[in-house]
């Protein structure tokens, strides 16, 4: 390698102000946004805001119904976020203009009748069926297309069903106790959204150093003539390489420490990435990106096609590559491009050695599969390559 | 030839649709400029590729500095320094940093501070390059061609798109060199240029040498003539009045006329005379010698900026 040239590369690229963003901040960025998105999804601080009318008056039923509702309002430890969020109207419009404007995702409401209904019941129930318009009635509002609304009503609709069951108790119904076990499938107990995105984000880096930029400048110099004046020199053409390879790798390490530290400092990430699985499925992510922005540079007679080319492989197999969301399951129109795709078995590699969650593939695949991609593009940019040519 | 720095042997390079160097051969003297003379698509860049080891020749031998070679070796590369037609570097380096870059790829170097001072780019040494006008560009390539203080120097087209002044300043570098007995390979298109600073010209068009001398010796070829020119507006029955006094063939564009002729003296008078005539004004008359612009339109029928 000639240190004059690695060193002249290193510093153009860190003169570049493109390079900076896409490289060293955008991860962050990119990081940031999924996992501040995904981990309130995850259910640990997860929270809706309720809004209870209760117009029944006392009763035994609305005494049910708000001791279940003092629960689930209740934070389950101190300093966090209770399930529900409760605030009690009892103005109904009010309540609704709350849902509508988002302050609110659901709206529970007890009727006037609901106590008469629920004592009712309890002297029916012992007399045999109750009829349907008999039964007391719990409304839930909830706006059906926001997520956080649907959600919550399915929650409540579980708590609902819940209370059906003490009420029945309270009847002194006897009821089979069924005893509900949950188990983690394919996900560790150890899962946690920071370590699952930083191995995505982690790949989408290198990627964006390999075949972004890498690609990209590779196109460019060779489309301004730079390559064809240093094939004027002594210098060997492996050396040149050998530069421009080593100095993209010192961007993806720099690009690699750099989130490191914020995903630790900020999200707490663990040190799974330095397992010696982990490591290698990093290295051979930054050789398959190395050889990927080879390819592009290669093929590509000017930077504006190579920046288009480079998008149309990076965009779909980033997407398509598990490194932000499970691919798995997609729909069969798409997902042979998931099982073509070396990202999503890095991905996938990744996590498992990080001990995130498993892959639906076979072991050997997760090396052999990207192992094939590096080989195929290097024998296809080596064959192509030409000092000169483009602009 | 004695002194002979590069000698090259019937080279070849032929295209799917287009010959573009087809069987040349010429020798350079040591201490001499040499030109590659023609418009164009004459061949002329890919000679000079062939021979600085970007492209391979489909036939045909080299000799550089004794040793004869099919392709050009990293030895012969380590005496030659090379200004290519289109100067880019890596980007966003500054002037100092891509010298100390060409620099460390030769085993024998300049200081890079005497080379920043010998192209004129002091002021200029922390600069990125792509801030620089393209006269100062060209100046970075150029010096980038000296770092490694070569036998052989390669300018391929050093003043194509300067501005008078900057192509002036390339002309002095060029003139400095052969003072300091520096063999220069050149190419250009511009005729003046290649009169100002060659010793040999070899006139080249459809990847072919059709001529090969000094400037004089092509000139002296023409024989001695002179050239009127003048601007005027004249109809296909004036030009062959014209055709039919003692002159070679009258060259009409648009309305600038050339008329060579080896009786400058009485040409000149009749010219007057049937202007008069015919009640016709000469704008812009002058006279002039011969020059290799002259010389590549006797050979090939066509001017160099065609």
């Amino acid at each position: 390698m000639n240190r004059a040239l690695f060193k002249s590369l290193l510093i153009s690229g860190v003169r570049e102000k493109e390079t900076i963003f896409w490289i060293f901040i955008f991860p962050l960025i990119l990081f940031t946004i999924m996992v501040l998105i995904f981990s309130n999804m995850s259910g640990e601080d997860l929270s809706f805001d309720m809004i209870l009318i209760d117009n029944s008056g006392t009763g035994l039923g609305s005494q049910i119904i708000n001791q279940v509702v003092d629960a689930i309002g209740t934070p389950s430890e101190e300093g966090k976020d209770p399930l529900f969020k409760i605030t009690r109207l009892s103005d109904k419009e009010e309540a609704y203009t709350l849902l509508k404007e988002q302050k609110a995702d659901i709206v529970l409401e007890l009727p006037e009748d609901f106590n008469q209904k629920f004592g009712q019941v309890l002297l029916l129930s012992r007399l045999g069926e109750v009829p349907e318009d008999r039964k007391p009635e719990v409304i839930i509002q909830k706006v059906e297309l926001r997520d956080t609304s649907s959600m919550a009503s399915d929650i409540m609709t579980q708590v609902m069903a819940q209370v059906n069951l003490e009420a029945a108790k309270q009847m002194n119904i006897q009821i089979p106790e069924v005893e509900i076990s949950s188990e983690v499938v394919g996900q560790t107990e150890d899962f946690n959204y920071a370590d699952y995105f930083f191995a995505g984000v982690l790949i989408m880096a290198f990627f964006s150093t390999g075949l972004m930029n890498m690609g990209i400048n590779l196109a460019y110099i060779r489309s301004k003539g730079v390559f064809k004046r240093f094939a004027c020199t002594p210098m060997k053409t492996s050396q040149i390489m050998s530069a421009t390879i080593f100095s993209n790798m010192i961007f993806m390490g720099i690009a690699f420490v750099l989130l490191l530290i914020y995903a630790k400092l900020f999200y707490g990430v663990t040190w799974a990435v330095f397992q010696p699985e982990s490591i290698l499925f990093a290295v051979m992510t930054a050789v398959l990106a190395l050889t990927f922005g080879f390819f592009v540079g290669t093929v590509s007679k000017t930077p504006n096609s190579a920046s288009g080319l480079a998008n149309l492989l990076f965009f779909p197999m980033q997407f398509l590559g598990g490194l932000y969301f499970p691919v798995f399951d997609l729909p069969p129109a798409i997902s042979w491009f998931v099982y073509i795709n070396p990202l999503t078995y890095l991905a996938a590699g990744m996590r498992k050695s990080m001990g995130l969650m498993d892959a639906p593939v076979p072991h050997y695949t997760l090396y052999l599969v990207p192992l094939l991609w590096t080989i195929t593009m290097l024998l296809i940019s080596l064959k192509v390559f030409k000092w000169d040519g483009g602009e | 030839m004695p002194n002979t720095i590069l000698k090259v042997d019937n080279l070849k390079k032929h295209y799917p649709t287009v010959k573009a160097v087809d069987g040349i051969s010429f020798e350079i003297s040591k201490g001499t400029v040499f030109t590659l003379l023609g418009p164009n698509g004459a061949g002329k860049t890919t000679t000079l590729e062939i021979i600085e080891g970007i492209k391979n020749s489909d036939d045909g031998e080299i000799e550089f500095f004794g040793e004869k070679m099919k392709h050009v070796t990293r030895d012969a590369k380590e005496r030659m320094g090379v200004s290519l037609q289109s100067t880019n570097f890596i980007p966003h380096l500054k002037v100092r940093e891509v010298f100390e870059l060409f620099a460390s790829l030769f085993k024998k170097n300049l200081p890079v501070d005497e080379v920043i001072g010998f192209v004129s780019l002091e002021e200029k040494k922390n600069d990125l390059v792509e801030k620089l006008s393209g006269g100062q560009k060209q100046r970075v390539a150029i010096g980038c061609a000296l770092i490694n203080d070569p036998d052989m120097i390669f300018l391929d087209e050093p003043t194509t798109g300067l501005d008078p002044q900057a192509r002036r300043n390339i002309w002095d570098i060029v003139n400095h060199l052969k003072k300091e007995g520096k063999t220069i390979f050149l190419t250009t298109h511009y005729m003046e240029e290649a009169q100002e600073l060659s010793d040999v010209v070899c006139i080249m068009d459809h990847g072919k040498i059709i001529a090969m001398g000094t400037p004089a010796e092509h000139i002296k070829r023409l024989g001695e003539r002179n050239y009127i020119e003048f601007k005027a507006k004249l109809i296909p029955e004036e030009i062959r009045e014209l055709n039919s006094w003692d002159v070679e063939e009258v060259e009409v564009e648009d309305d600038n006329v050339i008329i060579p002729t080896k009786e400058l003296h009485s040409i000149l008078e009749k010219l007057l005379s049937w202007a008069n005539e015919k009640g016709m004004s000469l704008n812009d008359i002058s006279i002039r010698q011969p020059n290799l612009e002259d010389v590549f339109l006797s050979l090939t029928g066509r001017r160099l900026r065609d």
